[in-house]
Formats: structure tokens, sequence, C-alpha cells
């Protein structure tokens, strides 16, 4: 045996005590029959809680999160917390967190006196229920860091829907604190704005692992939520009162992923049929227009301006037939005109008469002389011929000769 | 806050593809003019190419918000 060589105070015993006690035993679930319970004016509770065997003094501040059941003297229930020593007493106590009913049927039993409170409240109406965005922008997930859930989360979205940005709060899914600690998630999330859906889950466990999903202030948290909330908690079987308040509820993670984004395949397909869609109606509208152009083409109105054009072509084309031999005509009519008045003229000429036999007879003066009256005997008379000329003398004069 | 977002400026993919199914629906009313129908044709191919590639990321990254009392800080992970 070991003996300390110093004499302890009662003062320095305590706090060895306190030391081997506080720190060798864990936050730990201890579960016993509840006595002695008493409600403090303060908000302060006080309880016992004790097996056939042996028994622990318990205290729950005001400022813990309030059981959502009533405690009942002889009830079986667990009690989560950290054992402390108050050394003024030189007592030891549970320092109790949260409490819970023992056994199936009393924590079914408080999960329905709260799911009842809370209905009547109107916290599950399908009328509150909003629906999610088609095309998420912005996902934020509140679960643990290093479950199952936030693969199968982040991996879901991701693979099926690379446009969605994802944005995690790290949050522990059970325990003390874990219901307060999703719904500070919830709420900090609608604070940044930053995502336009979120997702609440874990994966499957036992009805007491999935318990921060039926306390109050999370339940209140999520039906608080401006943006839609999803709950993806447990397996398929599991229901939380989380899931009656969410907007949306999938059975599991996994599935939560197929219900809040669409598959980047089946995008892909209808981008497909947008584009034949698209380019259909394009080539619609051509012919449309290519219709219509050549229906005004057939219309009534256009053939008149059309038969017009060409009734008036014709009447141009005959006008220039027409025009055309009535020019002709005067043309050739002119050059023979011509041609004839040219005959004429040359015939008139002197020389032309001259060339006949007629000779110009003239007076010593130069006179033409066209009457005999203006000539007398021994008159030089001067005669000009087709060809030469001579002077000669008048011995004769009579009236007409020929 | 140190998040980094490259897509800031740009449409989202619900943006685009409400755009194009408006612009289908506008395109399949034969009566609008010619010219507008290849504007609104060409628009509609842009944003189709912009939807592909939204959906072609092959980058699979999650930002991690860390809440404190000091603020939030943003770490950015990818996924495994």
């Amino acid at each position: 045996m070991k003996i300390a060589e110093e004499i302890y105070t009662v003062s320095r015993l305590t706090r060895a005590i306190r030391n081997l006690i506080e720190d060798g035993l864990p936050a730990l679930w201890v579960e016993g029959e509840l006595t002695n319970y008493t409600l403090h004016r303060s908000g302060h509770r006080y309880f016992t809680l004790r097996d056939p065997t042996s028994q622990v003094a318990c205290v729950m501040w005001r400022t813990r999160q309030q059981p959502g059941f009533s405690l009942l003297e002889g009830q079986l229930i667990r009690a989560f917390g950290r054992v402390t020593v108050y050394e003024q007493g030189g007592k030891y106590q549970l320092d109790v967190q949260s409490l819970l009913p023992a056994g199936m049927g009393a924590l079914q039993e408080a999960l329905e006196a709260l799911k009842r409170k809370l209905a009547a409240e109107g916290l599950f109406d399908v009328a509150r229920k909003r629906s999610l965005p088609a095309f998420p922008r912005a996902i934020g997930i509140a679960t643990s860091p290093t479950g199952a859930a936030i693969h199968d989360l982040a991996w879901g979205f991701s693979s099926r829907f690379p446009p969605a940005d994802l944005f995690l709060i790290p949050v522990s899914v059970q325990g003390t604190g874990a219901a307060e600690g999703i719904a500070r998630a919830i709420e900090t999330f609608n604070r940044l704005a930053l995502v336009d859906v979120i997702v609440i889950g874990r994966g499957g466990g036992s009805l007491e692992d999935l318990w921060a999903f039926n306390e109050e202030v999370l339940v209140r948290a999520v039906a608080n939520s401006r943006i839609p909330v999803v709950s993806a908690v447990g397996h398929e079987v599991d229901v939380t009162l989380c899931d009656l308040a969410a907007d949306l509820r999938a059975p599991t993670p996994t599935a939560a992923a197929a219900l809040m984004v669409p598959d980047a395949g089946e995008l892909k397909k209808l981008l497909e049929l947008r584009r034949a869609a698209l380019e259909n109606a394009l080539s619609r509208t051509v012919s449309i227009w290519r219709n219509s152009v050549a229906g005004i083409a057939k219309s009534y109105g256009l053939n008149l301006i059309f038969q017009r054009i060409a009734g008036e072509r014709q009447r141009l084309d005959r006008l220039e037939e027409t025009t055309g031999t009535a020019i002709r005509g005067i043309i050739g009519d002119l050059n023979l005109r011509t041609a004839a008045l040219r005959g004429q003229i040359s015939a008139l000429s002197p020389q032309k008469v001259l060339e006949r036999g007629y000779s110009i007879v003239r007076s010593k003066s130069g006179e033409l002389i066209r009457d005999s009256d203006q000539i007398k005997l021994t008159d030089y008379l001067s005669l000009h011929f087709h060809r030469g000329s001579a002077t000669v003398t008048v011995t004769e004069v009579g009236a007409d000769v020929r | 806050m140190s998040d980094k977002q490259p897509r800031d400026n740009a449409l989202s993919f619900e943006e685009a593809y409400t755009r194009l199914e408006r612009i289908a629906r506008e395109l399949e009313n034969g009566s609008i003019p010619l010219e507008r129908s290849l504007e609104l044709y060409e628009e509609g191919q842009k944003l189709l190419k912009l939807c592909q590639e939204l959906l072609d990321q092959a980058e699979k990254r999650i930002k991690i918000l860390e809440v404190s009392s000091d603020g939030i800080q943003v770490k950015e992970t990818a996924i495994e």
C-alpha cells in the first residue's frame, strides 16, 4: 500500500477526489429510477437516481434544456451528464445535461406527447410546407463531418448536379447539445442567406441515437427556417419530428440527393430536346416567312400588279413595234423623196440643160437674152454651149423661130 | 469571408435554363420577325452551351463553414 508522506487538509483531499472523479469519468448516460424529485423555485431540478443497490444524487440546472416529458416519481429515466464533486458538501453528484425516459415504451410515449403538442400548434401542417428550388444554386448541409451521411449527401449532390455549390456546417448529430447545434446551424444558414435549400440529417441508429431530431428546439428551428429544409434522418422506417416539420422528408441521406437536385444526365437529354426545339422553331419561323412571301406572291392584289406590269410591257413592245415601222416608213419615204428631188435638182442645173443641146445667149453687156425684142441686127451676142462658147453677129431678127 | 465564387457574375444554371425555356417559347410563336428569331436562336445556343458547361463541371468541392464567436471561417475541400 502506498502511503502519502504529507498530511492532507480536507480541502486538498476533496480537490484530489474531485480531480480523480472529474478527469477519470467521461460524460455518460446513467439509467435509474427517479426519486426525491424537486423542482426548486430557482428552476433547478434536484433528484436521485437509484437502482436496487445504489443511488446517485443528480442536479439539473435551470439553464439546461428542459426535458420534453413530465418527470414522475419511480419512473425509469436516463440522465446524460458529468459527475462533479460539490466540495462544500463533500459529495459527488451528476450534473445532468439532458434527460430521456428510459425504455422504448417511455421514449415513444414522450415522443408522442411532443408530437401531439407541436401538431396542435400547426408545425406539421402540409400548408406550411414550401416547395424546393428546382435547380438549387447552393445547398446548406448540417450534419456530422465524419459520418456516412455527409459522404452520401456531398457525393450525391456533386455527382448528380455539379452546378450546386455545397456548404457544410459541421455539427454533432447525437448526444447532448446535438439538437441545439443543428438548430443553430439552420439559423446560421438563414442569417447568411448563402444557400437556397438546407438539408439536415444523419445515418441510421436507435431511437436514442436519433433523439436529437425529435427535440423540440430543433423541430422548431426546422419549422421556423425561411429557407426550405429537408430532413434526411436514419433509415426508411425512422420518422422523426424533424421529418414531420421539414418541407420535405428524405427517407435516407442518399435519397435526399435524388430528391433535392435533378440528375445532370437527365438534364443533358432535356437540353438536347431544347436544342432540337430551338432548331425546329427557327426553321418553322423561316418557312412561315417563306410561305407568307409565297402567299403574297400568289395574292390577287400582287398578281393584279404583275398583270398590269406585264400588260404595260406588252403595250410598250407594241408601241415600240408600231413606232419602229412608222419611223422606218417615214425614213424610207424621205430617202425616196430626197433621191427624186436630187434628180429634179440636177435636171434643173444649167449644165444639164446645155448638155441637152440648149445654149445660153447673153448680150455684150452680159444680159441673158430671152426675147428677140432684146436684140437688133448687127448686135454681138455671146453664145455659151455645153462645151465652149462663140461670139456671133445678128443677121436676122424674127418673132418666133420655132 | 474569404469565400471565392468563380461564377459570381455568370448566370446560374436555373437562370440560364429558365431563360432558355422562355426563348424556346418565344421562338415557337412563329409570328415574330425573322431577324428577332435569329437573335433568339443565337442566344439560345449560347445558353445551351453554358448549361452544358455547368453540368460538365468535374470538380467536386464543398465549403465548410466553421462558426465561432469570432465569426465564420470558410474552408474549401474536395469531396472524396
